[in-house]
């Protein structure tokens, strides 16, 4: 024991990172005593481009601040405008969208398990899951011709309409790949290998979870049953929400959290196939959106925010975004602080970073 | 979700952040945008049992405004993006990286208040 600080960089380039962030980690020995964070490798400057674009157009920009919660970007998006507006979606939109809102949920968090997988070696569980993860983009790329970028989504409902028949096909597909999830989560939550990389690894209690405003699995996998989707929008508000939780508040927690998620996504579309109303998918909308509106829901990493702002032309003139992942850094930075320098990788991605949306 | 905003003066910020971390408010965000009359917005918003408060400010560019890290440390980084991308600047930071959290070719790229239109307008005697 030497008890001599040395500064390690961790990133931007490194094996568990799909994309890059940057860590100074100030160690003692093998020990992480402080981890500071810096970003802005991929910063684009999308939100400016808002001036420039009619904001019915934009929701084919916003829909590319991410490849992953796609989706989420443009129904959350919608709905700001729509909110401003004062426009009503019809049900059978609603349902949809949050269909849709809950496939991406699945393919994220089977994304995220492969990944995660693969960091800690086990290369076959990787392959499983992202096997699996096909299936469901498969079912998004039928029902709205998109693999990963839907294009779906619009100012006032939603492009395409899912026939009944197609939804009873999808209903008797989910059962085969809840099957294979399954198998692939009791490895993810047994195995005695891969318990020992994660239980008791990235300690973030509830209250410094709530403190440092942590979102998504990351909070709930530290006990604080926050979800977005317990409020009132899309079609929640019928399906009677309960946020799923994990208070052993490590990475084992988080893991738990988006495993138990899949399944609830699987119950939640099928009351969504059972429930949906028949009728039009869109309402058509005119005039152009005055005023600032706050629109938020749950994406696959937690809260996203998008603040739009309006003057009455077809141009919006201020948007700005809040990722999930932008808002877990401080998590981070505190789960870091104190744990062994082997498990920095394993503990940075329980937070499931998505460093292009953060950077937008 | 509609906005309702309450206008406060900077000199009000640490209180407010000290008293919706007392009542138990989470720190949702830290938006700012230019101002419609000059000027920019800094808004906070804070959440509750999922009801939403929100606080904002109006500030001349380059100011200085104090940080709510002491109320609520995560605000780092809200404060050090707004001032990677606008050019303010916070006193009081848990962690102030001095301009360099998000890295960008131009300094303050986003420092320009209204925007002024970009879309090309064509008149009918160009036509």
């Amino acid at each position: 024991m030497t008890n001599k600080r040395t500064v390690i960089p961790f990133g931007p380039q490194h094996p568990v990172l799909p994309e890059p962030i940057h860590l100074d980690l100030v160690v003692e020995d093998e020990h992480v005593v402080e981890a500071i964070p810096s970003i802005g490798y991929v910063h684009r400057g999308l939100e400016s481009l808002v001036d420039r674009r009619d904001y019915s157009d934009f929701v084919f920009l916003a829909e590319r601040i991410c490849g992953i919660c796609s989706f989420t970007h443009s129904s959350t998006f919608c709905q700001g405008i729509e909110g401003l507006m004062g426009v009503e979606i019809p049900g059978r939109a609603r349902y949809l969208r949050t269909l849709w809102g809950e496939y991406s949920r699945i393919h994220s968090h089977l994304l995220w398990l492969g990944l995660f997988a693969d960091a800690l070696g086990f290369e076959s569980l990787f392959y499983n899951a992202w096997k699996i993860r096909e299936s469901i983009l498969n079912e998004m790329e039928a029902t709205t011709g998109g693999h990963v970028i839907q294009g779906v989504c619009k100012v006032g409902g939603v492009r395409r309409d899912i026939s009944n028949d197609f939804l009873s096909g999808m209903d008797n597909r989910l059962d085969a790949i809840e099957d294979e999830m399954q198998e692939l989560v009791k490895v993810f939550l047994n195995d005695y290998t891969l318990k020992k990389r994660v239980c008791g690894k990235g300690k973030l209690s509830a209250s410094d979870a709530y403190a440092l405003g942590a979102v998504g699995p990351v909070a709930r996998g530290s006990g604080v049953a926050q979800d977005v989707r317990m409020t009132d929008y899309l079609a929640y508000k019928d399906l009677g929400f309960k946020p799923i939780i994990a208070d052993s508040c490590d990475g084992y927690g988080r893991c738990e959290v988006r495993c138990k998620e899949l399944f609830q996504s699987v119950d939640l579309i099928r009351r969504i196939i059972t429930d949906i109303p028949d009728g039009d998918v869109s309402v058509a909308v005119k005039g152009n959106p005055d005023g600032e509106y706050f629109s938020r829901s749950e994406q696959p990493r937690g809260e996203v925010i998008h603040y739009i702002r309006g003057n009455g032309t077809k141009n919006l003139t201020q948007f700005r975004v809040r990722t999930p992942t932008l808002t877990n850094v401080p998590a981070l930075v505190a789960m870091l602080a104190g744990c062994e320098l082997a498990d920095v990788p394993q503990i940075v991605l329980t937070i499931d970073p998505c460093i292009g949306c953060m950077e937008r | 979700m509609n906005m309702e905003v309450t206008q406060i003066n900077v000199s009000e910020v640490e209180k407010t952040a000290a008293d919706m971390k007392n009542q138990g408010y989470r720190l949702v965000v830290m938006t700012c945008t230019p101002a419609i009359g000059g000027g920019f917005d800094i808004t906070y918003s804070f959440d509750k049992d999922l009801a939403l408060k929100h606080f904002r400010i109006t500030m001349p560019a380059e100011s200085e405004i104090p940080s709510i890290c002491k109320s609520y440390a995560g605000a780092f980084v809200y404060e050090n993006e707004i001032h990677d991308l606008y050019g303010f600047v916070f006193n009081g930071m848990t962690i102030d990286f001095k301009g360099t959290f998000i890295r960008t070719s131009v300094p303050y790229p986003f420092k320009k208040e209204i925007p002024e239109p970009t879309v090309t307008k064509v008149r009918k005697e160009d036509a």
